[in-house]
């Protein structure tokens, strides 16, 4: 070959390879520069062929915006829907999907390389609510056909980090099924995951990390819980579930967690270690989101609030089928052996079990503001529920049995329960028969209770110790009792009790009596009585139409104002009867005990009323001051102020904090006479008193006000007055005499001898001259060798008007009159002292002759110039002495 | 020329060639970076996770090896040292950790040399604890080294042979050491009975001592159980299923995982079980040492020994009594036709007609009393009667000599009820004769005695009061007014008159009593109980609209507590309670007086 063809040929492949080099540089120029380049994809265009992808369920579309192509094969969209029936059910932003590029060179494996996702959300199919977000999704081939996932998904507020790998290798034939399955499914996710949500509200957020796996038509899935602090409501849960998509498919979930607090505001509960057992199976009759199969365990569950302590493990199971549910409820342990069966069939509820207690290792208490008690104490509790076959409430369904043994509710004293009721179809409950025999008291009753609101009633008779049932009913039972003693015999009592649980204070009603013998209130005595309860929203009261104790019968009534009233009233009473002052005073309140301290009766016929108010810093009215009206008579003695006093009749009042006492009839020392008294303010002790004695025995009169409590003070001070041996009195008494007196005088009670007033005494039917009086008149005078015939010195009449001056009576004329003479004195006697100062004139009457006063005197007068005469000295003993006076 | 013009295009060439080389360098080396970045952990345990068949925990250090394995069903078990099944909660947890591990590339092993480090400087020796999950394509194996300083990482060592020739070390959360502390029985399921609890169709016990064998059998037909041997008799729902949940919470204590040193013994129980077609036998052996309260057991599903507690033989015993049907009665008035009550001189007899009422006889063996019985008396009778339980079963079968012995050939009481469908229930009652609280009865159908307890008397009462009509009205007696009247003419001489059409007139036509006393009323009043009551009001039924004025008149005291309210009719000489609904009703009418009082 010529070297001229040679070369040609040479340079002719040289251009080839050079060609090819050049096409093979611009194919990579070219493939590096399109694998860079982004190329918008109209959004028709796009559609249509998301329409044309085999395997899309019926009634899904795609949607999308923003969607363009990187490269050879990538997909970009910044908005990407997919909907259900024309609604939006998952909404993405940012999507990138690579794809397999070989693929074009006709390779079989799957077309999908992976799958970013910077953010979604699944949207409830009925409502524009979100479900769940998600966020960073990465899913990618691995090998084969598996692919990884990872995501980070919010849903309803809980944040799960997932993990997967899923195999998408599957025959088409098989995929057809799966399609409604899988829709199946989906529903059925859908509802158990709205389900959820809604239980959510209360629970904070918790992290869970998740791993899935699908492979086979079967996805699994597990949970475990990352954060637990001390303070989250769930500790250690996790969780592993699987969904095959069989037919018909089937679910299951198992789960477990360290513990579980919920709490509802009035009590805090901790679930410990509890377990869950779920299985679904699907079909398109069954509607319902409950499994077929669920069983629940909790080793023990602590409460903490107003109930506290601990309850005991127990099993939940529950197993649905297509006309039935059945829940039951197991307890195995020393406390509590339990197998409660509730049967949903026929449209109700039919429940049957038993519940073995031994009430002593129970220990839960409930805070209550009568304390916090023990819930349950004692040996033996048994409830046996049955359906009942025999009802007689209408609609009383379920027929339970109580039955308890050395048993104590809510540390009241232990005793024995039997308990006999009905519930019914909206849970009311009705107790028909029930019987009690506990402390001292055995009742049998009724009981009855309904909610919305929780309404009861509480029908019982029986010997009921107050006491007993205290635990039971609240504070506002005993302070009713409180003022009660009982004795051996419990009362009898026959109650009729309503109210309301937690209702507003006042909502409860008692109507009830106690038949009770040998009963103290305070330190009244009472043999037999029977007290009629009746408590509303008001007040209590209690009535008593007869109560008998030692020396007679008495009737009244006690009001209580309610509580929630605020009232400033402590209670109202009325009585009347025989009532046995000294003993049962105190029942009138302390306002009226103490006004009436001084007066010391045993018994006492009185009829009244009063109303008794709680001392105040300030009262607020006149209205709001204790005030009473007592009637009272007595034949039986008494004392006032130590003060002996036969009989009386009248009345003590008590009104706008002024005391007053009018008696009409007092008989006292053998006199009668009226008495009355009034305080003059109530801002001090000041008292008026008036008191009109007639025919009064001389002595005892005296004796008794010498002696009156008023009188003890100046005892004290002068203990070495004299005091008159009791035989000197008899034969005093022995010599007569009447004292009528009357005065009205005004002081503090508190200080006897601060009192002014006026009156007058007289004293008759006696020989004045011989009694003890101003040491013995006719002795004293008799001393003067007075030339006086012998009944000159007779008196018979003593006539005193007087005035009170604090400590001391002064008399301006005192008239000691006889047939012969006139003694006519003035001056005082000191009360506090015990001492007399009078100048006293002696009068003879009539034509008199004395012959040696004739011869001594100027017998015009001679009288007035010689018989001036002073008295002086201690009341008892006075020192008589001649006081002459200047002649005119 | 030619040498310039080929000098030129062998330049192009030339640059050609290495421009194309640069491309194809470029892009070589961009996918390798993809590839290496590929390069992480969490694929390699993905991949092994997708199709996880068996995992094996080797621990040298405690000469310990665990191994779990899955089955065809996709259930995990035991495999090493003991089959058993796992539990799956555990095992979850697992592998969610394992697919969470964050570890992060640190170095590969082959440039530990270089950077002068060894593998026991990250930990890893002979000793070291290694984990390795098996696939059904691939395997992952993994060491596990020391943890870091801070204590919240660990050096973890693979060595992937399918892809990597050489180690890799990592650095991953320290979480996963728990999961080497972790022992045996933390692994297995705590149960032994793997059946659910309303999956169980039978359930038997058999246990022999030296004289006898005793076998108790149970048989559910339907989701009733009864008990097959060794009688037949119904057994309470409740207490079987109780049972049965106790059997299948029943927690294993520990493994026998060596052979046992000798032959077990004769088994002290032995529970056989049949559930979805399966039969398990479990037996139940003492230890040789009575050190322990623990009982070896064997169940033919598992081909190992265990430990469970010795409470579990109290669980199989005695079932005869445990699970018997202890209510006596389940009466429903629409299918009863008759219910006699006799006791010794007397006897009570109530049967029900064609239209649902019911008819009594009282006889006390000299006198008899026919009369209209009311139903919620009888309700209440078959109530109080289904509620009754037997306290304790004493004899099953009683022989002749027995019932004499327990007093039934003289009882106290007899009770026959005549059922519709000529079904007839008969029970003999017989005080106890050691004066304790129970009531023995002899219940013929079922042939056993049993106590009963003592407040089954309060039922037998053959007296009729308590059973007549309720109504006080005669019959068709429809009143259109009623005059209420108070009788304490010097207080309170009100008089009510109440028109028919208000609701308080409804209420109060429905007057009947509560309860009948045993006491004769007079125009003042009556005694109950040893206590005169004396009539405080009076209440007149009227009826004026018509030619014949017909009235009836009740005496009525005053309210008695909370609950009581006798009223009289002294015609018919009747003296009775009356119902809570009356006196709430009366109450309203006639408030109690307090406002005047005070």
């Amino acid at each position: 070959m010529k070297p001229s063809r040679t070369y040609k040929s040479l340079a002719a492949i040289e251009e080839k390879i050079k060609f090819a080099l050049l096409l093979f540089l611009i194919g990579q120029i070219f493939y590096l520069s399109f694998s860079n380049m982004r190329i918008p994809l109209p959004p028709v265009i796009l559609d249509k062929i998301i329409e044309n992808i085999d395997g899309i369920p019926p009634g899904f579309s795609i949607h999308s915006k923003g969607s363009s192509l990187h490269g050879f094969s990538e997909l970009h969209f910044n908005e990407l829907g997919i909907y259900r029936d024309n609604e939006i059910i998952v909404n993405l932003h940012n999507l990138e999907i690579h794809i397999n590029p070989e693929l074009l060179a006709g390779d079989h494996s799957p077309p999908l390389l992976s799958l970013f996702l910077t953010k979604g959300s699944i949207i409830l199919k009925t409502g524009t609510k979100e479900l769940a977000n998600f966020k960073n999704i990465a899913f990618e081939k691995n090998r084969g056909s598996n692919y990884q996932l990872s995501a980070d998904v919010d849903f309803a507020g809980h944040e799960i980090r997932f993990h997967g790998c899923f195999d998408l290798s599957h025959n088409s034939a098989h995929r057809k099924n799966s399609d409604e399955k899988i829709l199946e499914v989906l529903d059925q996710a859908e509802k158990l995951l709205v389900e959820l949500e809604k239980q959510n509200e209360f629970i904070p957020r918790t992290k869970f990390n998740a791993f899935a796996n699908w492979s086979n038509n079967s996805l699994s899935l597990k949970l475990n819980q990352v954060d637990d602090t001390d303070d989250h409501f769930i500790k250690g849960l996790s969780l592993t579930s699987t969904i095959e998509l069989c037919d018909p498919p089937k679910a299951q979930v198992v789960a477990k967690a360290d513990s579980i607090k919920l709490s509802n505001g009035s009590i805090d509960s901790e679930f410990l270690q509890p377990r869950i057992n779920l299985f679904w199976k699907f079909s398109p009759k069954n509607n319902s989101s409950l499994p077929k199969h669920c069983r629940a365990s909790f080793k023990q569950v602590k409460l903490n609030g107003i109930i506290e302590g601990t309850m005991p493990s127990f099993d939940i199971e529950t197993v649905q089928d297509s006309n039935q549910i059945n829940v039951q409820v197991f307890s195995h342990s020393d406390v509590a052996q339990t197998c409660l069966h509730s049967i949903w069939k026929d449209l109700r509820w039919k429940h049957q079990g038993f519940v073995d207690i031994r009430p002593e290792l129970f220990d839960l208490k409930a805070k209550l503001p009568q304390g916090t008690l023990r819930i349950l104490d004692g040996k033996k509790l048994q409830i046996r529920i049955s359906e009942n076959h025999s009802p007689m409430v209408s609609g009383g369904l379920t027929q339970f049995s109580v039955l308890a043994h050395d048993f104590s509710s809510l540390e009241t004293p232990r005793g024995q329960f039997r308990l006999l009721g009905e519930l019914s179809k909206d849970g009311s409950i009705y107790v028909n028969d029930a019987y009690g025999k506990f402390g001292r008291s055995e009742a049998k009753g009724s009981y009855k209770q309904t909610w919305n609101p929780a309404e009861f009633r509480f029908l019982v008779k029986g010997t009921c110790f107050p006491p007993d049932i205290a635990n039971w009913l609240g504070t506002w039972w005993m302070p009713i009792w409180k003022e009660f003693s009982f004795k051996e015999e419990a009362p009898v009592g026959d109650f009729s009790i309503t109210g309301i649980w937690g209702g507003e204070p006042g909502t409860s009603r008692t109507v009830g009596s106690v038949q009770a013998n040998n009963i103290s209130y305070q330190d009244f005595s009472i043999t037999e009585s029977e007290i009629v309860v009746m408590i509303d929203e008001k007040s209590t009261d209690l009535y008593a139409d007869k109560i008998s104790h030692s020396a007679g019968q008495i009737e009244g009534c006690l009001f209580f104002p309610h509580k929630k009233l605020n009232s400033p009233l402590n209670f109202k009473f009325r009585v009347s009867g025989d009532f046995p002052f000294d003993d049962a005073k105190s029942i009138l309140g302390p306002t009226a005990e103490k006004s009436l301290n001084n007066l010391k009766a045993p018994l006492l016929k009185c009829e009244g009323s009063g109303a008794v108010y709680k001392t105040l810093p300030e009262p607020l009215s006149d209205v709001n001051l204790t005030s009473f009206t007592l009637g009272i008579n007595s034949s039986i003695p008494t004392t006032y102020s130590g003060i002996p006093i036969q009989s009386l009749s009248g009345t003590i009042e008590r009104q706008k904090g002024i005391l007053k006492g009018f008696f009409p009839r007092i008989e006292m020392a053998e006199g009668e006479g009226a008495i009355s008294f009034e305080e003059i303010s109530r801002e001090s002790d000041l008292v008026k008193i008036h008191l009109n004695m007639d025919g009064a025995n001389r002595v005892k009169l005296i004796d008794a006000i010498e002696h009156a409590k008023l009188m003890e003070a100046s005892k004290d001070e002068n203990p070495s007055l004299d005091k008159t041996p009791m035989d000197s009195r008899e034969e005093e008494n022995n010599l007569g005499g009447k004292l009528n007196i009357s005065f009205t005088a005004e002081g503090p009670i508190s200080d006897p001898m601060q009192f002014v007033g006026s009156g007058i005494s007289v004293l008759t039917d006696v020989e004045i001259g011989s009694i003890n009086f101003l040491g013995g008149i006719r002795s004293k005078l008799g001393a003067f060798n007075l030339p006086l015939p012998s009944d000159a010195l007779s008196f018979n009449r003593l006539e005193a008007p007087f005035f009170i001056d604090h400590q001391f009576l002064r008399f301006d004329e005192i008239n000691l009159s006889g047939p012969l003479s006139l003694l006519v004195a003035n001056g005082d006697i000191n009360l506090e002292t015990k001492e007399v100062n009078l100048i006293a004139d002696l009068k003879l009457a009539g034509n008199l002759k004395i012959p040696l006063v004739k011869q001594l005197i100027n017998l015009a007068d001679p009288l007035p110039k010689m018989t001036s005469i002073k008295i002086a000295g201690p009341w008892a003993n006075p020192a008589w002495q001649i006081h002459l006076t200047p002649g005119p | 020329m030619v040498t310039q013009r080929t000098l030129t295009m062998k330049n192009r060439t030339i640059i050609l060639i290495i421009a194309n080389l640069i491309l194809v360098a470029y892009i070589f080396f961009n996918l390798q970076e993809e590839k290496k970045t590929a390069l992480n952990f969490e694929t390699s345990v993905f991949t092994t996770l997708s199709n996880l068949n068996a995992l094996e925990f080797t621990f040298p250090s405690q000469n310990k090896f665990l191994a779990l394995q899955k089955n065809q069903s996709g259930d995990w078990h035991l495999s090493t040292p003991v089959s058993w099944p796992a539990e799956p909660l555990g095992l979850s947890n697992f592998l969610t950790s394992l697919s969470h591990l964050d570890a992060k590339f640190l170095v590969f092993t082959t440039e530990l040399e270089r950077r002068g480090e060894l593998l026991t400087d990250y930990g890893f020796d002979e000793n070291s604890s290694f984990f390795v999950l098996k696939g059904k394509e691939n395997n992952l194996k993994f060491k596990l080294g020391k943890i870091t300083r801070d204590e919240n990482f660990v050096y973890l060592l693979t060595g992937d042979d399918n892809e990597h020739a050489e180690g890799i070390i990592w650095k991953a959360s320290s979480g996963i050491i728990k999961w080497a502390e972790r022992e045996l029985a933390d692994w297995a399921l705590p149960h032994f009975i793997h059946f659910p609890l309303y999956a169980m169709d039978e359930i038997s016990t058999s246990s022999s001592d030296e004289s006898y064998s005793k076998q108790t059998k149970l048989v559910r037909i339907n989701n009733d159980w009864t008990f097959t041997l060794p009688f037949s008799a119904k057994v309470n729902t409740e207490k079987i299923n109780f049972l049965l949940n106790q059997l299948i919470s029943e927690k294993i204590l520990g493994f026998y995982s060596e052979p046992l040193s000798s032959p077990l013994p004769t088994p002290i129980i032995e529970l056989t079980i049949q559930a979805l077609g399966k039969v398990q036998k479990i037996q139940f052996f003492e230890q040789n040492s009575s050190a322990t309260s623990l009982l070896l057991a064997r169940s033919d599903s598992h081909e190992l020994t265990f430990l469970v507690s010795s409470d579990i033989i109290d669980t199989l015993s005695d079932w005869p009594k445990k699970l018997r049907e202890r209510r006596l009665f389940s009466l429903e008035p629409d299918n009863l036709s008759r219910i006699k009550i006799t006791s010794i001189n007397s006897s009570l007899s109530l049967r029900q007609n064609d239209l649902k009422s019911w008819m009594g006889l009282e006889d006390n063996g000299t006198d008899s009393l026919s009369f209209d019985a009311e139903n919620s008396s009888i309700v209440e009778l078959f109530n109080k009667l289904n509620a009754l339980e037997v306290t304790d079963f004493m004899i099953f079968n009683p022989t002749p000599s027995e019932l004499t012995t327990n007093g039934f050939s003289n009882p106290d009481y007899r009770l026959e009820i005549d059922y519709k469908d000529s079904t007839r229930q008969n029970l003999l009652f017989s005080r106890s004769n050691d004066q304790s609280s129970y009531l023995k009865a002899f219940v013929s159908e079922q042939a056993l005695i049993c106590l009963v307890n003592e407040h089954c008397e309060e039922l037998l009462n053959t007296k009729s009061l308590q059973y007549r009509k309720k109504s006080l009205f005669p019959l068709g007696f429809k009143p259109d007014r009623i005059i209420f009247k108070s009788l304490k003419k010097a207080v309170d001489p009100s008089i009510l008159a109440i028109s028919s059409g208000g609701e308080s007139f409804e209420r109060l036509m429905d007057f009947k009593a509560k309860n009948y006393i045993n006491s004769q009323p007079n125009e003042d009043g009556t005694w109950v109980d040893g206590n005169w009551v004396p009539w405080c009001f009076s209440l007149k039924f009227e009826k004026m609209l018509d030619d014949s004025k017909q009235s009836i008149e009740f005496l009525l005291s005053d309210r008695i507590g909370g609950s009581t309210w006798y009223a009289g009719l002294v015609d018919e000489q009747i003296v009775c309670t009356l119902p809570i609904h009356l006196i709430d009703e009366l109450t309203t009418i006639h408030p109690s007086p307090r406002e005047k009082d005070l």
